[in-house]
């Protein structure tokens, strides 16, 4: 049996016999690229698992007001950067704490194999995303790995194209800066190694 | 993506190398089973009752009705003293009948000689017209007898 589209989704979850069906259907399909997203922001499982919580449960609560005419995966999209960026504040306030104390937190989860299953190279890429202020995290990861339009991008964060493609191009350099900085040190502590 | 963001793209792909040649794959480790189980999960939360909103009203108005008490209350204790409407001399003998039991100044005068009295000087104190009024009232004062004296 093919996917069900979003439009048949929604017009399913409006029929109260068919709400939780439409509902269990819609979380299948869009758990994957939200959870990805998330992840790459909060970096933790557990938090992960619980932003990506309330995103679906703002949806239950939500999808009846929404419009058929915008994208329902934009639209999800959307709840879960606001929910990635309110968890990530809100850690921020728990902690009394700065931006960088939050990134060595990040940078930590990061850094427990258990959670994490790239190369070295990979890892250096996700620690340098991870240095990245959290709005500017979110604009490089929808950019870079999600490869979102900027369009559907300036849906998603209600800032102007103009303004994303500038904070996308200042996170590539100092993305690069980082990565060329750190593989430089890797070689010069090769031979002594 | 039109042709100015392909420039654009080129453009930025030359500034970061190292970025663009790295493979975008996803280096984050999820638990097994965890994409069949999560929809469960979150239906159920969702299936979950929610809370009434007289319930969430009656919340808030715990929060709230304490608070604006403690709001009145420091209102009513800051407020300053109500305007005197009358001021009324009180002699020495008018202080000391009015002197509170609890200090009891006319048993400890009468145990000392007259001359080791303290000094009394006329104090005034502000009294409003109603209280003035209580005052005479309240201590059988003839008013006539009391102007003619003074």
């Amino acid at each position: 049996m093919d996917e069900p589209t979003d439009q048949e989704l929604i017009a399913l979850f409006r029929k109260e016999e068919s709400r939780h069906y439409a509902f269990n259907l819609l979380v299948r399909k869009h758990q994957r690229r939200l959870y990805t997203f998330i992840r790459r922001m909060v970096t933790d499982p557990d938090e992960t698992k619980d932003v990506l919580q309330n995103v679906f449960l703002k949806a239950w609560t939500g999808l009846d007001k929404f419009r058929e005419d915008a994208q329902l995966f934009s639209w999800l999209y959307r709840i879960a950067h606001n929910e990635s960026i309110s968890h990530l504040k809100r850690m921020r306030r728990g902690l009394f704490t700065s931006d960088a104390t939050v990134t060595e937190r990040l940078v930590g989860t990061l850094d427990s194999s258990e959670h994490f299953s790239g190369d070295m190279i990979q890892r250096k890429l996700q620690r340098a995303v991870m240095t990245l202020p959290p709005k500017q995290r979110a604009v490089f990861n929808m950019k870079y790995f999600d490869e979102l339009k900027y369009e559907e991008m300036s849906r998603v964060t209600g800032t102007s194209v103009g303004a994303l493609k500038s904070s996308y191009h200042i996170a590539v350099k100092k993305i690069e800066a980082e990565l060329t900085l750190g593989l430089s040190r890797s070689d010069q502590t090769k031979p002594g190694e | 993506m039109n042709q100015k963001e392909h420039i654009e793209d080129s453009a930025l792909r030359k500034d970061a190398p190292v970025l663009f040649g790295l493979s975008k794959q996803d280096p984050f480790r999820v638990e097994d089973g965890f994409f069949e189980r999560f929809p469960h999960e979150v239906q159920a939360l969702a299936s979950k009752p929610g809370k009434s909103p007289l319930f969430l009203w009656l919340k808030r108005a715990a929060v709230a009705l304490p608070a604006m008490a403690l709001v009145l209350f420091a209102v009513h204790a800051l407020r300053g003293p109500e305007v005197p409407l009358a001021s009324v001399p009180v002699t020495e003998e008018a202080l000391l009948s009015t002197t509170s039991d609890q200090f009891d100044t006319q048993s400890i005068l009468a145990g000392l000689p007259e001359e080791e009295w303290p000094a009394f000087d006329s104090v005034t104190v502000q009294l409003t017209a109603n209280e003035a009024l209580a005052y005479v009232d309240q201590h059988d004062i003839d008013l006539t007898e009391y102007l003619y004296q003074q």
